[in-house]
């Protein structure tokens, strides 16, 4: 009787041991982000979009300013249309105001993309770093357009990753 | 003989679960050491094993950043550590080491490095466009860069008071700055984090983070 349930255990063990092995060599080890959550809730973009926002809404201002004069100046030149010297103040102003808004448009989306540049090799930096310290054969990229069709719910590490991303930004991790 | 097979595949089994049953629990008992490590304060070492302890990087005084394809490093300079390089090529005597420390009263130091990983060439000349941007980037370095190094401690924002390009004229694949806060201004002994705004390789905000008491936790020096 002990004789059979040794070798029970013998067989059981064989099959863990087999299973132990496969698990470790053979299996690899993979799993899912989704991007658009770890994205938005990264830090980095949060400040870099908060930085944005101040910088264009200064530069807007200076853009309203400019706007605000051309509105007066057209005002006067309506009611005196035949002034020469008013017409071309306003063609001249104008022409600054178009400049000066078609340049600040442009700083702002060199700006964007410069910022959307940071965020983007920062998290793709913290995705390989976290990728490396959890031992991870290949981390998918799920952004809704069809690079992951379907995953299993449990290959979804989109929380720790944003939890590992965040902390390595705020140098904690 | 089965028998005795059977218990010893059952151990080697058994043990081979415990061994590697999560490599996140051996990572995080080997954090929880190198956390002990650093509240070891009784430690008695003498000073030039306190300045290898000092650098060392699982004592997380030096901490670095590795964003593509380079690293920064920023590293806490104890004031007995500058004393120590200061005062190294002559000979030892306990007056010139004091005087020494005592010319880093009153502030923090840090150095912060930039170093090109896989460090061939000068790092000041990679990814150039121009030769006038070489030129930007030394004016960057010794003068406009220390506006974008700052240390926040709750919601106070402090600049270095002193900062410094140290200028090799060398191909080197690294920069370094030494940069200084002071101590009246911010608590050394509680958390801060030191952020750069990288607009060298626009990198963006880089942050360390020093956690209450980290400053302090050291080893005392022996035989100073």
């Amino acid at each position: 009787m002990l004789k059979k349930i040794l070798n029970v255990c013998g067989i059981v063990c064989l099959v863990l041991l087999s299973l132990f092995v496969y698990h470790n060599y053979f299996q690899k080890k993979v799993a899912y982000v989704d991007i658009p959550k770890v994205f938005n809730a990264f830090e980095m973009k949060k400040e870099l979009q908060e930085k944005f926002k101040k910088t264009a809404i200064v530069r807007k201002r200076v853009v309203d300013s400019l706007e605000f004069d051309l509105q007066l100046l057209s005002r006067k030149l309506q009611a005196d249309q035949k002034n020469q010297a008013l017409m071309s103040e306003f063609d001249m102003k104008r022409e600054y105001y178009f400049k000066q808004k078609n340049q600040i448009e442009e700083d702002n989306a060199a700006m964007s993309n410069q910022y959307d540049k940071q965020i983007l090799e920062r998290m793709s930096q913290y995705m390989v770093d976290y990728g490396k310290e959890n031992n991870y054969d290949l981390i998918l990229g799920a952004d809704g357009n069809g690079t992951v069709m379907y995953a299993n719910e449990i290959m979804n590490i989109s929380e720790d990753v944003s939890k590992y991303v965040n902390d390595k930004y705020k140098g904690v991790e | 003989m089965l028998n005795k097979r059977a218990n010893i595949v059952g151990i080697i089994v058994l043990s081979a679960f415990f061994s590697c049953s999560d490599e996140s629990t051996v990572s995080e008992e080997t954090k929880q050491e190198s956390h002990l490590e650093m509240q070891n304060i009784g430690m008695d070492l003498p000073l030039n094993e306190f300045v290898t302890w000092v650098a060392a990087k699982e004592n997380d005084l030096t901490k670095t950043k590795e964003i593509s394809e380079l690293n920064y490093r920023l590293s806490y300079m104890p004031k007995e550590c500058l004393a120590y390089i200061e005062t190294k090529n002559t000979e030892y005597s306990k007056e010139l080491f004091e005087e020494a420390r005592t010319h880093y009263d009153g502030m923090t130091y840090f150095n912060l490095r930039i170093e090109l990983k896989g460090g061939s060439g000068e790092l000041l000349k990679y990814n150039l466009n121009s030769g006038q941007q070489y030129n930007d980037r030394i004016t960057y370095m010794s003068f406009k860069m220390q506006k974008d190094v700052f240390l926040v401690q709750d919601k106070d924002t402090l600049y270095p008071g002193l900062f410094h390009f140290e200028r090799i004229y060398e191909v080197a694949p690294y920069a370094t700055v030494m940069m200084a806060f002071d101590n009246e201004k911010f608590n050394p002994e509680e958390e801060f984090t030191i952020v750069y705004d990288d607009k060298l390789f626009n990198k963006g905000y880089i942050k360390y983070n020093y956690s209450t008491k980290q400053l302090i936790d050291l080893p005392n020096i022996s035989g100073v």
